[in-house]
């Protein structure tokens, strides 16, 4: 993979449309119809990985195809998604559901939840040390989220809450409370409308388990809703990384991390993930062991 | 260096299944001994503290270790580069002698072997791992298991073929041979070199784990005894030495190694009219290179001094998911994984360490293992970001 190219290219795509992977008007798609006031206590944000998911899942995939071909510049063209591509991605199993699960857990909470606009949270920039692009992302995140007026920001997805609750204060002012909806869930004592029945093995987020410590939530959550949780090898603050955060830079090693943990993963046919990284890092491999893969939005929308 | 080379590096050792196999066995066992560590996790938070408080005067605490082993009647060096530890480590040797070394990742570092090699002596490693590595021409793959990735069979070819051993293939007999092989090299050895869990500033005790007897072995029986240390092996005092090396046990997997060798002085004795004479059944000589080699300047550098905490326990190689991958071939050309990484900075190519900092997940499963807690995944992100202000700067 040409590293320069690859960085060069996410800067490119930030600056012109505001994510990685250079797309227009995707990110915000998965609230539309929902009919959220723009203005309330709560403001919920996705940080694009919902919408983007699909995606992710696609350009990794192509990258890793093209890694194996040991064409660099190639993979990044192919990386930025051509229009069929793009058409491809768009027919196959998305998130935006799953977001719109938690909005309807929450609205039946009765949590005053807005809508202020969506945008990409900007971490891929921090994790590679892309500062002044991460800073400029969370500038305009900032403002986006305080025309809502509200005091606390609901985020959908770990890499997102942590972004936004560590490090936004340490680039920029910043002085919005930030939950992860579980959080909130729990603190609310959601009840489900419908309970599932059977087993699920819960793969714990790096980011929630380890940097936001939401470990026990999760689990009331998947019992809330007429779920029995198993316990793979490595869970909790242990568990095993889905591989997906070095996709795009290292794709062949970032596909074998994923299917040493789809190995972990398999005591049962249901994985349950906390995050639209792991679901479309492990969807493939676990796919692979016959593993059905189902982001916990998507048992939130099933459930509401 | 390139990019290229890293992935293509990292690609070829995903694809080893050997390598994956004996990672796999080697992990597994760990993770089954990791309630010796989990039983020490209150001592370890107070060896943090002892570190917190240790590195950032670690230039006046090496100084003092170095002044409590003149004292004690050995000899101390603060050597500020690799090259002047090599040079002083093969002045004390000279040439035409026959070493025995015990496992040390500093003088893998230095490069010692390969110095002293250069200057007409015979080198041999004793622990049997580093022995297996040495036959083999490669890199030591974990802090405390440096042959992990290879397995018994590839180990008794190795013997068959470099020390005509009549071996088959059980782990006893390779264990076997080596001791044979090995033990008439130890009787016959002019100098020792061995390394440092933890030195104490105020006493000049030295600490060294181990399990084979061979340090044991190294640092008795030859004439002359020589230590290598990073400086920032150096804790304040032996108690707090004592913890270090306990924790570093307990993390390593150990319950309790089979011996804590510690070294203060030369070997003597006063049994004749109380007149004190060096060299009654071990070394006359003990001199301690403590090797400086970076570590003052990230001693003062706010994100990477952090890695200066590290006891090298390993417990972050086998708990991470890019490791049980590529073993030790991640890093960088001596140091091993994440935390290997930003050895790599510190000690070798600030280039090639920045280039490994992209294989890292930055999903923090190192943290958790650590006994101290260090945060890699911050110091291999300020490693990208200083990567790329420094191109932008250009």
């Amino acid at each position: 993979m040409d590293l320069s190219a690859l960085l060069k290219g996410i800067e490119e795509n930030a600056r012109r449309s505001g994510n990685p992977l250079g797309l227009k008007g995707v990110i915000g798609r998965w609230a539309k119809g929902l009919d959220l006031p723009g203005k309330g206590r709560y403001v919920i944000y996705s940080g694009g990985l919902y919408d983007l998911a699909r995606y992710i899942k696609l350009s990794s995939r192509l990258l890793g195809v093209a890694e194996s071909l040991k064409v660099g510049k190639a993979a990044l063209r192919a990386g930025r998604l051509g229009s069929s591509l793009l058409k491809a991605a768009a027919r196959g199993r998305g998130l935006e559901a799953a977001a719109r699960g938690v909005v309807r857990a929450l609205q039946k909470c009765g949590v005053d939840l807005a809508y202020a606009g969506d945008s990409y949270c900007g971490v891929l920039y921090y994790d590679l040390g892309l500062d002044e692009l991460f800073e400029e992302q969370a500038k305009a995140t900032a403002r986006m989220l305080a025309s809502s007026g509200a005091s606390v920001v609901v985020a959908l997805d770990p890499h997102t809450a942590y972004a936004l609750r560590e490090l936004y204060p340490k680039f920029i002012e910043w002085s919005m409370e930030v939950k992860h909806y579980v959080e909130l869930l729990y603190e609310l004592g959601y009840s489900p409308g419908v309970k599932a029945g059977g087993s699920v093995v819960l793969h714990d987020a790096c980011y929630m388990a380890r940097f936001l410590k939401l470990v026990e939530e999760p689990r009331w959550l998947l019992e809330s809703l007429g779920y029995e949780v198993l316990e793979p090898e490595c869970s909790r603050e242990l568990t095993g990384c889905c591989g997906g955060p070095i996709e795009a830079v290292l794709p062949g090693l970032s596909r074998e991390v994923a299917a040493e943990r789809a190995v972990e993963l398999a005591l049962s046919d249901s994985v349950v993930v906390e995050c639209p990284i792991c679901w479309s890092a492990l969807s493939e491999q676990a796919g692979k062991l016959k593993l059905k893969v189902a982001e916990l939005g998507e048992l939130l929308e099933a459930g509401a | 260096m390139k990019f290229s080379e890293v992935s293509s590096l990292l690609a070829k050792a995903s694809r080893d299944r050997v390598l994956r196999t004996g990672l796999a066995r080697s992990i597994k066992s760990y993770m089954g001994k990791r309630r010796f560590a989990e039983e020490a996790s209150e001592l370890a938070s107070r060896v943090r503290e002892a570190k917190e408080e240790a590195i950032p005067r670690l230039k006046e605490l090496a100084k003092q270790a170095a002044d409590s082993i003149e004292d004690n009647g050995g000899v101390a060096y603060i050597a500020r580069t690799a090259e002047e530890a090599r040079r002083i480590a093969g002045e004390l040797v000279g040439s035409g002698k026959l070493v025995v070394k015990a496992k040390s990742m500093t003088t893998e570092e230095v490069e010692l072997r390969e110095h002293l090699e250069r200057l007409g002596n015979e080198v041999w490693e004793t622990d049997l791992g580093e022995f297996i590595i040495q036959l083999l021409g490669s890199k030591p793959m974990h802090f405390t298991s440096p042959a992990i990735h290879v397995t018994r069979e590839e180990v008794a070819e190795l013997f068959r073929r470099k020390l005509n051993a009549k071996v088959g293939d059980s782990i006893p007999e390779l264990a076997k041979a080596a001791r044979e092989f090995l033990r008439e090299k130890f009787l016959r050895a002019d100098v020792g070199v061995t390394g440092a869990n933890a030195i104490a500033a105020d006493s000049g005790m030295i600490f060294t784990l181990e399990n084979e007897a061979n340090v044991r072995l190294a640092s008795a029986l030859p004439e002359k005894h020589i230590v290598v240390a990073g400086v920032e092996k150096v804790y304040r005092t032996s108690i707090e030495a004592w913890m270090a090396v306990e924790v570093t046990m307990r993390y390593a997997g150990y319950k309790s190694t089979s011996y804590v060798n510690v070294v203060a002085s030369p070997s003597k004795t006063g049994d004749i009219e109380k007149t004190v004479v060096y060299g009654a059944h071990g070394p006359r000589e003990l001199h301690v290179i403590l090797v400086d080699n970076g570590r003052y300047k990230a001693s003062e550098d706010p994100v990477l001094k952090e890695a200066l905490y590290c006891l090298r326990c390993g417990a972050c190689q086998y708990m991470c998911p890019v490791f049980k991958i590529t073993g030790g071939y991640w890093g960088g050309k001596v140091y091993v994984g994440g935390i290997g990484v930003i050895w790599t900075a510190i000690t070798g190519s600030i280039e090639e360490a920045m280039l490994h900092s992209y294989a890292c997940l930055l999903c923090g499963r190192c943290i958790e293992a650590c006994p101290l807690k260090i945060d890699q995944p911050k110091m291999i992100r300020e490693l990208r970001r200083r990567r790329l202000s420094s191109l932008k700067a250009r």
